[in-house]
């Protein structure tokens, strides 16, 4: 009986800690904007501020190193369609120089 | 050796041991439970590699950068760290309370399995990207840590298992791209595959391929240690059983030597040889139930056994009622003979309180005879090829069996001879008070005339 309850006990916790899991490691349960969106982004180049670059690219290895405002080589995630708009390009200047 | 009646008797309680155990029978339920113990082992050891591995990729993926932006919907990694950590927690906590069914077991096989394949799915939602990113993912060589693992315990199936959750997993992975692609996701053009999001099905099926094959061979090789680890739980249990007829230095002489035990082998050392012998044995047997004279004889000899022991005596052998041992036989000793002269003290001491418990209890209280003999004897292996013993060989051991056999006629306890009580005060025995000196004592069987010394006065009969 004692062994139940602690399994029990055991097992919630475990549940509990894999929603914890989910919860800090997505947007899923995460108010309005929630959801997994996977097409609704994409990469904008040339268009990051210093230092405001979203990620890696072949000079460096993350977030937050560019150099200087709009250099083509360094992206940020945008909604789908507004890359172009606001001037930026779907391809790096790395690679359509290649 | 001895002659006479008491080794014939002798054989008849310890041959019976030997011809009674049987080795060809099914393997016995201790072995199972031994077996079942190692498994148990093995899961603690599994969970605990796990939780290593855990540990090292949750440091590796703190202290380097990530690849991905910082409101991506996915974060995979730590997702599928912390759901593979929860998992090794619970399977630890089944199994530390030894609540472990198979069934537990396959569902966390499966569940970490699945989790790593979830873990390579959201890669493509962490990196934004089409899901064939993901089947380019170095994480598919963690599949085989995943695999591997289950290889520390002793159990294919759970290999078989964990292997065909991956391989599945891995053709959903890849149905999944495919069915999910926009346009053709198939190129058969390796450098294609290699520099785009394009989906190379020879790749994918050379993958699960490896994976099928690394479960197989794992599989294999464990289904062999398993019959390995049977027969060495097995024998392991034989030896210590068996180890239980020899004495202790001998058992390890005979496991921690370079060339295996064979007749003739033998090395001469200065020794002492005791025989202790329990007085009014016949009439005992006359008088009690086989089983009750078992019982008396099985409490006598616990009684003496760690006395001669503790003093450094190996026992040689038991000879029904009587026992054997040697001093400085089986290892070198400097101070042999004094050993034995204080063994011999505290055996009738001991022998003696014995005797007085049991007849103040009522019941028959046989008393002890000792004798010691000291000289050159031959410690060695004889018998033939499939019925060994070590044993000791000489002049000291025959004399030690005729002087336990003068006690009664001299009426006293214990006797050895005088150059014996020399030669052990020589090397530091100080003994309890002077010892009387028999001069020139005819012994039976020795032809001239010996100085005894009494070690233990007043034979109780």
């Amino acid at each position: 009986m004692q062994m139940k309850l602690a399994n029990a006990a055991v097992i919630a916790a475990a549940i509990s800690a894999a929603l914890l899991a989910a919860q800090q490691n997505t947007n899923l349960m995460r108010g309005k904007d929630g959801g997994l969106k996977v097409a609704e982004r994409e990469r904008c180049y040339g268009v990051a501020k210093a230092g405001a670059n979203d990620c890696g690219n072949g000079r460096h290895a993350c977030a937050g190193h560019a150099l200087a405002d709009a250099l083509p080589y360094e992206w940020k995630m945008v909604p789908a369609g507004t890359c172009e708009k606001i001037g930026g390009n779907l391809k790096s200047s790395d690679e359509t120089q290649s | 050796m001895t002659e006479g009646s008491g080794r014939r008797r002798a054989w008849r309680w310890t041959g019976g041991f030997f011809e009674d155990a049987s080795f060809g029978r099914a393997l016995p339920e201790r072995i199972h439970a031994d077996i079942r113990e190692q498994q148990f082992r093995s899961e603690i050891m599994v969970g605990i590699v796990q939780c290593a591995i855990l540990v090292a990729f949750s440091l590796l993926y703190v202290f380097t950068p990530s690849s991905f932006t910082p409101d991506a919907p996915v974060r995979a990694t730590p997702l599928g760290l912390s759901l593979f950590g929860i998992l090794v927690l619970v399977r630890l906590w089944f199994a530390a309370t030894d609540q472990l069914s198979r069934g537990i077991l396959a569902f966390s096989v499966v569940a970490e399995m699945a989790v790593l394949m979830f873990t390579i799915w959201a890669y493509h939602l962490q990196f934004e990207a089409q899901p064939s990113l993901y089947l380019k993912s170095t994480a598919l060589f963690y599949v085989f840590i995943i695999i591997a693992l289950r290889s520390l315990r002793f159990d294919p199936l759970w290999v078989i298992l964990s292997g065909l959750t991956a391989a599945v997993g891995w053709v959903a992975l890849t149905v999944y791209a495919l069915v999910t692609a926009p346009g053709n996701p198939i190129t058969w053009d390796y450098v294609t595959y290699m520099a785009s999001s394009q989906i190379h099905p020879g790749g994918e099926a050379d993958k699960v391929l490896a994976i099928v094959m690394v479960t197989a061979i794992l599989a294999l090789a464990l289904a062999r240690g398993r019959r390995f680890l049977v027969q060495a739980v097995a024998q392991t249990q034989a030896a210590a059983d068996l180890s239980r007829f020899f004495d202790r230095d001998v058992a390890e002489r005979i496991t921690g030597a370079d060339m295996r035990a064979a007749a003739g082998h033998g090395e001469l050392r200065n020794a002492a040889i005791l025989f202790i012998d329990m007085r009014g044995f016949t009439k005992l047997s006359a008088t009690l139930a086989p089983s009750d004279l078992i019982g008396v004889i099985g409490e006598y000899q616990r009684l003496l056994v760690p006395v001669v022991q503790s003093h450094g005596g190996n026992i040689d052998k038991f000879m029904g009622d009587g026992i054997m041992a040697s001093f400085g036989a089986a290892s070198p000793s400097d101070h042999y003979a004094a050993d034995a002269l204080r063994a011999v003290d505290a055996i009738l001491a001991a022998a003696e309180r014995w005797r007085a418990e049991r007849a103040a209890a009522g019941k028959p209280a046989p008393g002890v005879g000792a004798a010691v003999a000291a000289g050159e004897v031959l410690f060695g292996v004889i018998g033939d090829e499939n019925r060994l013993e070590y044993t000791v060989i000489g002049d000291a051991v025959n004399l030690a069996a005729k002087l336990e056999k003068h006690t009664k006629a001299e009426a006293v306890r214990a006797l050895t001879t005088r150059d014996m009580l020399e030669l052990a005060q020589r090397q530091g025995y100080a003994g309890a008070g002077a010892k009387r000196l028999l001069h020139q004592r005819d012994v039976a069987g020795v032809a001239d005339p010996l100085d005894l010394a009494v070690l233990g006065e007043r034979t109780v009969q």
